[in-house]
């Protein structure tokens, strides 16, 4: 049975009004569930907050049922938690503007797990895939949820790499639940939900605007102890993250890149105005929470070609043709060794026919 | 008085004899042609009256009507003009009726008289030849093309006139048709224009064509723009095995009904290599139109049909290559007619990256989204990607590649090992229907390509680790198969297994 103050908050997000408006209604009344009466009642202040709109939003209301929202919650097992709540996460408080109303699906519990938010462009190139997947795998390990924002890219292979890695993960929405964007990730939402958690502050049928991602980037920092980009341009989303995080006090991480590289710039930039701590490898993290890694070096046995090749491929991502050239060997048997070489996880095969270690 | 010529009609590349019937009688004049002719065969009676004017014949000025038996079938094309001709002469005695026999009179009439050349002569010849037809008469024009089938006697001819004379008066102004020798054309004609040495790089493309000619496999290239995927199809045609006589016989049947024939040799010599542009309508593509012509499809038959930037073609184009892919032939169904031609090529296709095609490029950034580059890749189909042994990527190429002195294989070398590899499959297939690695069904793929347990554990680790899709097993074994072939080894060894699952990218999910 929902309580009736929670049915304001359910109902006020619904209508889908603006952040400020929400909460300027909210704290309005003195007990949440007495913008009902005052809302049949047609009172002044709501009269003049919500203007024209009035009347939809009567309909609306009319049209509304809190029981086949119920049973829709229960369906589809979410569940949701308002900033009246006891267990409303204490980390969100912080914030200017703390969500008014949670909805979340799978375990709630991830919140107050060690949390590290890993976010980036939406379009990595290569290097920006690989550190970020090295990065996500390496955080995981040493124990840290990846909180992200379910977008492409960055967001995309963060989530991804701990799920493959059976860790947990925490992807906060800019929509709600039915109306997921990019549609691509739809299959990685729904697993996520039965591993990690899914969260938004938006009513289920809340179809994604440019606004709200930025909005819910201040989630993401909120919820996390420190922040990670790994690789953005000069104008990223993720570098809205960075300024809520530094708002909140929250450490923020760059991974630099190559000065030429457009999709580095952002994060060059905020290493080089001070935003954000310059980190090369996982451990450096680590250091910074003052924990330690256990190193496993593993010894890689190479036969005589396959040496050639890595010492080679240390300098730098080569293409099939230069391998060739550097190494003499014939077509056939390069192509045989760069096989071995890749099944044993030595190298790894690069769209365009490139090597790279 | 009513007189009986033979022609012959083709539907597809099969034949039928037609009887060209004419019927003098008295009446007002008029000429009438029935038995489901087209609009040239409609038209032909104004080029048959001032043909034989022209040619210092006469025209009987009467009731003049004309049937082509079967009445029941379709008929085309301006090839019965010099039947119809003959016919009339014959009917109104201006040349001895009993001289003809059972000749078959193939021509097209110019109003001068001049006999024109005809497209079809071949296949027509062929079939005729099947059904027992030993005499044929055709344009001069057509001699070459006549001049590789033995056991009939044709002569060509140049105008009306000079076929009337030789009938009244003997003279001979007919030309007989001498055999030519195939190999002996073969060896002055076939060159290329084109070598593979001249590609400079793209060593793993270069050895990815090899395998796909010595194994028949058909071959998606990927790459940027300008990268050499063009030039590297058009060499694919020089390592390709020389064509027997038979092949080139069945290739000239299909090109000579397209009237695409090269009149100087008569036949086709090289392999065919079919470029069609991706805005080319499906009907030119698969064949088809009124006429149920053959569409590039089939003329790429025995040899190399060429897709550039594949995913620009229509869906619908893209999947009506499962039939010819899946059976080396098409059937072009209309209201009309049904008719099947022969399309077993091998297909080369290309491709960029993504739309921009810049992804993976170290040169160039990629402008284009992941949901833009997964919409192009979606473009090809899970079954059109089934019947696609080898996905090779393409790089860019550096300006020392282009202008490296380094001696590269030539066409020549590379064609000898392509040659031995296919004499290995010749033997393993005798008796069945297949004579490549590439046609293996599923039992076939099981009894040659056995595995020995090193190779497993490789198969094994990489369907483990580098994502391989399930559809890559069957294609890794086959092409493992030939390079096995191209080795001269009986069995597959780990060196094929892991040779070959380097020619899978597009399984291999890194993509995007």
């Amino acid at each position: 049975m929902i309580q009736d103050d929670d049915k304001t908050f359910i109902f006020l997000s619904a209508l889908e009004l603006s952040y400020k408006k929400m909460s300027d209604i909210i704290s309005h009344f003195e007990r949440p569930s007495d913008f009902f009466d005052a809302f049949l009642n047609e009172q002044d202040f709501l009269v003049k907050e919500f203007g024209a709109l009035y009347v939809e939003y009567r309909a609306k209301y009319n049209d509304f049922s809190f029981d086949t929202f119920e049973k829709y919650l229960i369906k589809n097992n979410v569940h949701y938690v308002t900033i009246q709540s006891q267990f409303y996460p204490s980390k969100l408080l912080n914030l200017n503007q703390p969500p008014l109303i949670l909805y979340y699906k799978g375990d709630f519990s991830l919140i107050d797990s060690k949390c590290l938010a890993i976010v980036g462009t939406r379009n990595p190139t290569f290097y920006g895939k690989d550190i970020t997947q090295k990065f996500a795998k390496d955080l995981t390990d040493a124990g840290f949820t990846i909180v992200s924002g379910l977008s492409t890219g960055v967001d995309k292979i963060s989530h991804e790499t701990a799920l493959d890695n059976n860790a947990k993960t925490i992807a906060v929405l800019g929509n709600g639940f039915e109306k997921m964007y990019p549609a691509i990730n739809i299959n990685l939402s729904k697993e996520i939900a039965l591993k990690g958690l899914l969260i938004t502050e938006y009513y289920p049928t809340y179809q994604a605007r440019s606004y709200s991602f930025p909005a819910r980037n201040r989630i993401i920092a909120a919820l996390s102890d420190g922040v990670l980009i790994t690789e953005a341009a000069q104008k990223s989303g993720s570098l809205y993250t960075k300024d809520f995080a530094l708002e909140l006090g929250v450490e923020v991480f760059s991974v630099p890149g190559n000065v030429t590289s457009l999709k580095s710039v952002g994060t060059n930039n905020i290493i080089k105005f001070g935003h954000a701590q310059c980190v090369t490898s996982a451990n450096d993290i680590l250091n910074h929470y003052g924990i330690k890694k256990k190193e496993i070096k593993t010894k890689i046995q190479l036969n005589f070609d396959e040496q050639i090749i890595y010492n080679y491929l240390q300098s730098g991502d080569k293409s099939f043709d230069e391998l060739q050239i550097y190494t003499n060997l014939s077509v056939q048997s390069l192509n045989t060794c760069l096989t071995t070489m890749q099944i044993r996880g030595i190298i790894k095969k690069l769209p365009g026919n490139y090597y790279s270690i | 008085m009513l007189s009986k010529v033979l022609s012959y009609g083709l539907n597809g590349i099969e034949g039928f004899v037609v009887t060209v019937e004419v019927d003098i009688s008295s009446g007002l004049p008029k000429f009438d042609i029935v038995g489901l002719g087209d609009t040239a065969i409609k038209e032909s009676k104004e080029r048959v009256k001032s043909a034989i004017k022209n040619s210092g014949l006469e025209y009987p000025m009467t009731n003049i009507t004309c049937n082509l038996a079967p009445a029941d079938r379709k008929k085309e094309g301006a090839l019965y003009d010099l039947g119809i001709a003959m016919a009339i002469l014959f009917a109104t005695n201006q040349i001895d009726y009993k001289k003809i026999d059972d000749t078959i009179f193939l021509g097209e009439l110019s109003l001068n008289g001049d006999i024109k050349k005809v497209n079809g002569v071949l296949p027509i010849l062929i079939s005729a030849k099947e059904k027992g037809y030993k005499k044929f008469i055709i344009p001069d024009d057509n001699y070459f093309e006549a001049s590789f089938i033995s056991g009939i006697t044709v002569y060509t001819v140049k105008s009306l006139e000079a076929l009337a004379n030789s009938y009244k008066n003997g003279d001979n102004f007919l030309k007989l048709v001498q055999p030519s020798n195939y190999e002996q054309l073969k060896k002055k004609n076939s060159q290329f224009s084109i070598d593979i040495k001249n590609v400079k790089g793209q060593q793993s493309a270069k050895r990815a064509l090899e395998i796909a000619a010595a194994g028949g496999h058909n071959v998606l290239m990927i790459g940027p723009p300008g990268s050499g995927k063009t030039m590297l199809a058009k060499c694919f045609p020089t390592i390709l095995p020389d064509m027997t006589f038979n092949e080139a016989l069945e290739v000239t049947k299909i090109h000579s009904v397209a009237g695409e024939l090269d009149l100087k040799d008569g036949i086709i010599l090289n392999r065919p290599f079919r470029t069609p542009h991706h805005t080319a309508s499906t009907v030119s593509l698969v064949g088809g139109g009124t006429n149920s012509k053959p569409g590039e499809i089939s003329l790429a038959h025995n040899g190399v049909l060429f897709l550039d930037e594949m995913p620009e073609y229509s869906r619908h184009f893209i999947e009506t290559l499962r039939q010819p892919l899946e059976d080396g032939q098409i059937t072009v169904a209309r209201a009309h007619q049904t008719v099947t031609y022969p399309s077993s090529f091998i297909l080369i296709a290309s491709m960029n990256p993504c739309p921009c095609g810049n992804y993976g490029s170290k040169k160039n950034e990629c402008r284009c989204t992941p949901a833009q580059i997964h919409k192009y890749l979606s473009k090809l189909s899970g079954p059109i990607m089934d019947r696609i042994d080898l996905h090779i990527e393409v790089d860019n190429v550096t300006y020392d590649d282009l202008n490296s002195v380094e001696n590269c294989e030539s066409s020549a070398q590379v064609k000898a090992r392509v040659n031995k590899a296919r004499e290995l499959q010749l033997n393993r297939f005798k008796g069945t229907k297949i004579y490549s690695n590439s046609k293996m069904n599923v039992l076939q793929t099981k009894k040659y390509c056995a595995l020995d347990d090193e190779s497993k554990k490789i198969m094994q680790l990489a369907f483990d680790n580098l994502n391989l899709s399930a559809r890559a097993h069957d294609r890794i074994l086959k092409v493992a198969r030939t390079i096995a072939d191209l080795d001269g080894e009986q069995n597959i060894l780990p060196k094929h297994i892991a040779e070959a699952i380097q020619y899978r990218s597009l399984d291999r999910k890194y993509w995007v």
